[in-house]
């Protein structure tokens, strides 16, 4: 696979992760394409159960075994020197070397539980030394300072006594700037951050995110970003992909999402938020009905049951393309199917 | 705005809620979390008063003292009952106590939680009908049907397990058994929280709906700006046990004049790419209620802080009418308000 610009770091590839499970298929995942761009911001939005996180539990490799991955996600540089040959991760062995020594090292993490992602029987510096000497400093005296350096660097004060602090003593927000330090430790160029501040305060939510603002800047790292909350996404990211059922139903620049949303879905979306921003009192725009369980799907667009503009006869016989209706702008929608040129 | 509810339904004066620290073998009392600390507020019948405020900072407690769900340590909770009298909640008989408890009722946070696993809908609903002995079971049967319709599930899904339904229908039976004793207020403790964005939209609204229909009171607990600002006449912002500042809803996004509800506005993100939000960051985090700092429990976060804060808890005094805050530089400062709020 030629590495499509010299700015794409990952790319995903029709990427489906389907769960064989004793009642039937479960699409988690269903035909993912994007890529990742160096120093940029994809938000990932949609609602539970969409498969936000299993796509990108792909990118890491900890899927269930059940879990069947088929398409393509290729790395096109490795600790900051392009390969020759882009790594395919989803054909890698999950437990192998070469995923290992991905995992933790270019491409890192950030949970949304700070309390269920530390082991709380070890200290954090351990946690984050065990990261350091895997990947960047085996020498033991080393990784702890790098270790409180990092510390320091997302704001916790008093490092060097935190460092040997076990993380119950820690509050919530400082547990998530413990695990941002762990996840930037090895200077990844790729940062995935899971629903980061969903578990945190507001006043603590907006130091969070404001820090991995500026560690992104500093080092220039790209960022996956999955929330739920549209004013995240408008604050954190340059690209959005709005998922659906395991699909990817509108993809294109933050601005255009807010400003120019084509998708009935990322519409209707857009509107049931509550903003405080906007001075009414009153009923909410709400989508009817619920996302159906993704197990067993029939062949059709995903939200045709709960679409205001739906075709009958021709949203529930089918899947929608892909359509680029304007460049960068993707939407995946029968209205569109002859407006635009079909991509992937 | 001028508020068009004028009868109290709920009065509540200088509650306090104290929860006892114990050490050794004696359980000997060694401080106090001060849950909820003077806090004196009304609701209007028919109006919503939301509670907002950080994680920890007593909006439940406060909550359930007014339901007397938990003791308050002392203080005083007035509730206007069916006859138009004003009863006192806290040194009420518990016989007494169990009869007004049918006019007031909670919707919980975790649908997943609150009901009952090995209980029918039936059962879950009619629950509360039992227990103050309201009808027979075949009327109760009929009864709980029409509840079911009321709060938009099929009455034909009687007989069903909790675990057969989505999280927003499982939050609509927490609804439906709420509103089984015909109730007159009714807290809501983050009943939105757990819920998806679209799905929370739907509830919001019926909450609404039911209000006008029934004539409810809310207390809506939550920690949602965005939910707060459609759904309520009035908000009230709780600091670590403390309630820092009260108004109108419109009057509290538009000015406000206590500085922690300056921070908590802007720190709400914004759903708007092209205005992206001036933060105001506050330093370190919420403080330990077991431990408070001196005079006002702010004012190490506080941007604005002057020696008095330090020293003195400030008053909670009436700004200008309608408008409550407890801050010693409220009348000096010029806050920022919710963006779109302000003219």
């Amino acid at each position: 696979m030629k590495r499509p610009s010299e700015d794409v770091i990952l790319a995903m590839e029709d990427v489906k992760v389907h769960f064989d499970m004793d009642e039937g298929l479960l699409k988690a995942v269903d035909g993912v394409d994007f890529v990742i761009k160096k120093g940029r911001t994809l938000g990932i939005v949609g609602e539970s159960g969409c498969g936000k996180s299993v796509t990108t539990n792909a990118i890491f490799k900890i899927l269930p075994k059940y879990g069947l991955i088929s398409g393509n996600i290729w790395l096109y540089e490795k600790d900051g020197k392009e390969l020759e040959e882009p790594i395919n991760i989803a054909e890698l062995n999950p437990t192998g070397d070469v995923i290992r020594s991905i995992r933790g090292g270019n491409i890192s993490m950030i949970f949304q539980e700070p309390m269920k992602a530390f082991s709380p029987v070890h200290t954090i510096g351990n946690q984050i030394m065990e990261t350091i000497m895997l990947h960047v400093e085996p020498d033991k005296k080393k990784a702890r300072e790098i270790c409180v350096e990092a510390l320091r660097a997302v704001g916790i004060s008093n490092p060097e006594q935190r460092v040997d602090e076990y993380p119950h003593q820690l509050s919530g927000g400082m547990r998530q700037r413990a695990m941002i330090a762990m996840a930037l430790a090895s200077k990844p160029s790729i940062l995935i951050a899971d629903e980061p501040t969903t578990a945190l305060d507001v006043t603590i939510q907006a130091q969070v995110l404001d820090l991995i603002n500026n560690l992104k800047h500093e080092n220039n790292t790209s960022v996956i970003f999955i929330t739920h909350d549209l004013g995240v996404i408008a604050e954190m990211s340059d690209d959005v992909a709005v998922m659906y059922l395991g699909k990817i139903v509108e993809s294109c620049d933050v601005d255009t999402l807010f400003y120019n949303p084509q998708h009935p879905y990322t519409r209707a979306l857009l509107k049931s938020i509550p903003t405080a921003d906007k001075q009414h009192k009153g009923r909410f725009e709400s989508i009817r009905g619920t996302v159906p369980y993704a197990m067993n799907l029939p062949v059709q667009c995903g939200f045709c049951d709960r679409c205001d503009e739906a075709i009958k006869g021709v949203c529930d016989k089918g899947y929608p393309p892909n359509v680029e209706i304007e460049p960068g702008h993707f939407v995946r929608c029968f209205k569109f199917a002859d407006k635009g040129t079909e991509g992937k | 705005m001028e508020n068009k509810y004028t009868n109290p339904i709920i009065e509540v004066k200088n509650l306090k809620k104290y929860f006892p620290i114990t050490s050794g073998f004696f359980k000997k009392t060694v401080g106090y979390v001060k849950a909820v600390d003077n806090i004196d507020m009304y609701i209007n019948e028919g109006e919503t008063l939301a509670l907002v405020g950080e994680s920890g900072c007593g909006k439940t407690t406060l909550g359930r003292c007014i339901l007397q769900a938990i003791k308050p340590t002392s203080g005083s909770v007035l509730f206007n009952n069916k006859e138009n009298k004003q009863v006192e909640l806290t040194t009420m008989p518990y016989s007494q106590l169990r009869d007004t408890r049918r006019d007031m009722q909670m919707i919980f946070q975790d649908p997943y939680a609150s009901l009952d696993p090995r209980m029918t809908v039936l059962n879950i609903i009619s629950e509360p009908l039992i227990c103050h002995h309201l009808m027979g079971p075949a009327e109760r049967r009929e009864y709980v049907k029409e509840l079911m319709v009321t709060v938009g599930l099929n009455p034909r899904h009687l007989e069903r397990y909790p675990h057969a339904f989505s999280g927003g229908q499982r939050q609509r039976i927490g609804i439906a058994r709420a509103l089984a004793t015909k109730p007159r207020f009714v807290v809501c403790d983050e009943a939105v929280a757990a819920l998806d964005v679209s799905v929370q939209a739907q509830v919001l609204n019926l909450l609404m709906d039911l209000q006008e229909k029934m004539n409810l009171s809310y207390l809506f607990i939550s920690h949602d700006l965005g939910v707060v600002s459609h759904i309520s006449d009035r908000v009230g912002v709780m600091y670590v046990g403390h309630m820092v500042e009260l108004a109108d809803t419109v009057k509290l996004f538009a000015r406000p004049m206590h500085p922690y509800t300056e921070a908590l506005l802007s720190a709400k993100p914004v759903a708007d790419p092209r205005n992206k939000s001036r933060r105001i960051m506050l330093e370190g985090d919420v403080a330990n209620p077991a431990h408070l700092p001196s005079g006002c429990p702010f004012h190490p976060r506080c941007r604005y802080a002057k020696d008095i804060c330090k020293e003195q808890l400030p008053e909670w005094r009436e700004l200008e009418p309608g408008h409550y805050v407890a801050c010693h530089c409220a009348q000096d400062l010029q806050l920022h308000g919710m963006r779109g709020y302000e003219k």
